[in-house]
């Protein structure tokens, strides 16, 4: 298969602190993968540091990140530019800290769109809308006037808009009900199905990565401990990845 | 946004008051008796019966708070009453000298604006060693007193350069040297309020999200974070008006620039309590004026704020 990205040895540290130990995986072209991991495991931080997200202190140690064959993190400024959007892209923890609030849900599609080249911004936000089951007239509302699902699934809009190589979708689904949880997955299916965009999706509920991917890795305390299929983790020869499953069998047998 | 601001100006009425009473009472128990002082600069040396006789005129003689109603009671018809060294009303005098403060404070407030946004995203901007540089010339420029700062100027531009004049006939040319000296420090002290905003917006996930879309750092400053700091540096852009009406008076009398500082230090000099009080009530009501603009500008900048005031 040919890989859309590969992560190789990547060490991260913080004030002398070692965040992320060599880290290495690879997402190939069209897949989906998920990364799973307790809180605070360095997920998010895996996250950043591929798509050059990173403010001081944290800094990069050693490794490399390779995308069409280029060590993304040699990229100058502008170079980062252009790969961001259309290349990477990622939807965050807090749709309802991740849309600028000031500005109303039109015009931030659009700039995605306009990002995305595409020939007609506006016709491409209101499509991108409805393929997240969403009404164009929500182009004229603020963040603060759409629940957190709307709010996920306008990003998951903006992703169609920018029909970028690689999603990272870090925990879309945290804090929202299952309904919503549901459709939110659902929208996120439609959007790699259209884009044919590899997927890293990210969380702690496990249940919630069977729904999308079928392998996953597992992080504990900023190593990659393997790579396994979703469903063979309760089989694993690792105790933390036995006791991420276990944890998670408990809950829907409790439910 | 009508109702908002009735109720604002209504909230404002005892703040208005309690300064009223407070620039009467200042002015009012501070030491030295204006008939006496006037008198004697006049070259008469008066007897008991010419100060009684006086004081009974402008109604020097009786009680603080009968004096302070009827100062009052006046005021709010824009009846200062009479300038004790000139004999106008405080009213003409205030007319006639405002107008040159007015431009002067305004336009050292749109030069703090402009100097405070430069020094702020430039230092956001740059790398860590222009950064470094502009935190020290920030520092700089808000340690130096502007009275140092127009003498500096002063042997820069006029003596050194001959560029401006000394003393100028209040033209627009002789605006500008105040100006400067006025907008520096209070450019330079909100340069960093400006900064810090900035790099507090600069870690929010709203920005986090505008990088990894591809947006351009001009785009993200004016679109993304732009009209969520607009509001905050307004107020504090505002602010800065009080404090260069109060700093003009300083720089006024250095550069001769013929506003209401001269005729302030010169009511002071004189003990011209009517011209004192009303100085001090109109720069209150400039402070008052400021901080409803800031208001206002934080809520047409915040669509949250705005929909519930449109819909009070």
């Amino acid at each position: 298969m040919v890989n859309a990205l590969l992560v190789e040895g990547l060490s991260l540290h913080a004030n002398g602190q070692l965040l992320l130990n060599n880290v290495s995986f690879e997402l190939a072209l069209g897949e989906r993968k998920g990364l799973i991991g307790a809180s605070g495991c360095g997920k998010s931080l895996t996250a950043s540091a591929i798509c050059g997200l990173l403010r001081p202190p944290l800094s990069i140690a050693t490794g490399q990140i390779i995308l069409d064959g280029r060590n993304i993190l040699d990229f100058s400024k502008k170079e980062w530019r252009a790969v961001r959007g259309r290349h990477i892209f990622q939807i965050f923890q807090s749709p309802g800290t991740a849309l600028t609030l000031a500005m109303r849900i039109g015009p931030q599609l659009i700039e995605a769109a306009e990002i995305a080249g595409v020939k007609n911004p506006k016709m491409t936000a209101i499509k991108a809308l409805h393929d997240v089951e969403l009404d164009e007239n929500i182009t004229e509302f603020f963040p603060y006037q759409l629940s957190g699902g709307m709010k996920q699934r306008v990003l998951i809009a903006m992703a169609l808009i920018l029909r970028p190589r690689i999603l990272i979708a870090d925990e879309p689904t945290t804090g929202l009900d299952v309904l919503t949880e549901y459709e939110i997955l659902s929208s996120l299916n439609t959007m790699i199905e259209e884009t044919g965009a590899s997927l890293l999706f990210i969380s702690h509920d496990l249940r919630v990565v069977r729904n999308v991917a079928q392998r996953t890795l597992v992080m504990h305390e900023g190593q990659i401990l393997e790579e396994t299929q979703v469903d063979m983790l309760m089989q694993s020869s690792y105790k933390h990845s036995k006791s991420l499953a276990k944890a998670a069998a408990r809950l829907v047998h409790s439910c | 946004m009508i109702k908002y601001l009735l109720i604002r100006l209504a909230s404002a009425l005892p703040t208005l008051l309690g300064m009223t009473i407070v620039a009467f009472a200042i002015v009012s128990l501070a030491p030295g008796d204006p008939i006496e002082q006037e008198l004697r600069a006049m070259g008469i040396v008066p007897t008991i019966e010419d100060l009684n006789a006086l004081r009974a005129k402008y109604g020097l003689d009786k009680p603080f708070i009968y004096r302070y109603f009827d100062w009052m009671s006046r005021a709010v018809q824009f009846d200062f009453g009479t300038s004790i060294a000139t004999g106008r009303t405080v009213i003409n005098e205030l007319k006639l000298h405002f107008p040159a403060t007015f431009i002067l404070a305004i336009s050292a407030l749109f030069g703090t604006i402009l100097i405070s946004l430069a020094l702020g995203i430039a230092a956001v901007a740059s790398n860590q060693n222009i950064a470094s540089f502009l935190r020290a010339l920030t520092v700089v420029l808000v340690s130096i007193p502007s009275f140092w700062l127009a003498l500096i100027l002063i042997y820069i531009f006029v003596f050194y350069f001959g560029w401006a004049r000394l003393v100028g006939d209040g033209s627009l040319r002789d605006l500008i040297l105040p100006v400067v000296t006025l907008s520096l420090g209070s450019g330079a002290a909100l340069g960093r309020v400006v900064y810090e905003r900035i790099r507090a917006e600069m870690c929010e996930d709203y920005v986090r999200l505008a990088i990894a879309k591809g947006v351009s750092p001009a785009k993200i400053l004016l679109r993304h974070i732009t009209p969520r700091i607009i509001g905050p540096l307004a107020t504090a852009w505002t602010n800065a008006l009080g404090a260069l009406l109060g700093g003009a008076v300083i720089v006024e009398s250095i550069f001769g620039w013929p506003g209401l500082g001269q005729l302030i230090l010169q009511a002071i000099s004189q003990r011209d309590f009517p011209i004192i009080q009303a100085y001090l009530v109109f720069m209150g009501l400039g402070f008052f004026v400021t901080s409803l603009i800031a208001d206002i500008i934080v809520i047409i900048t915040d669509p949250q704020l705005r929909r519930k005031n449109s819909h009070e």
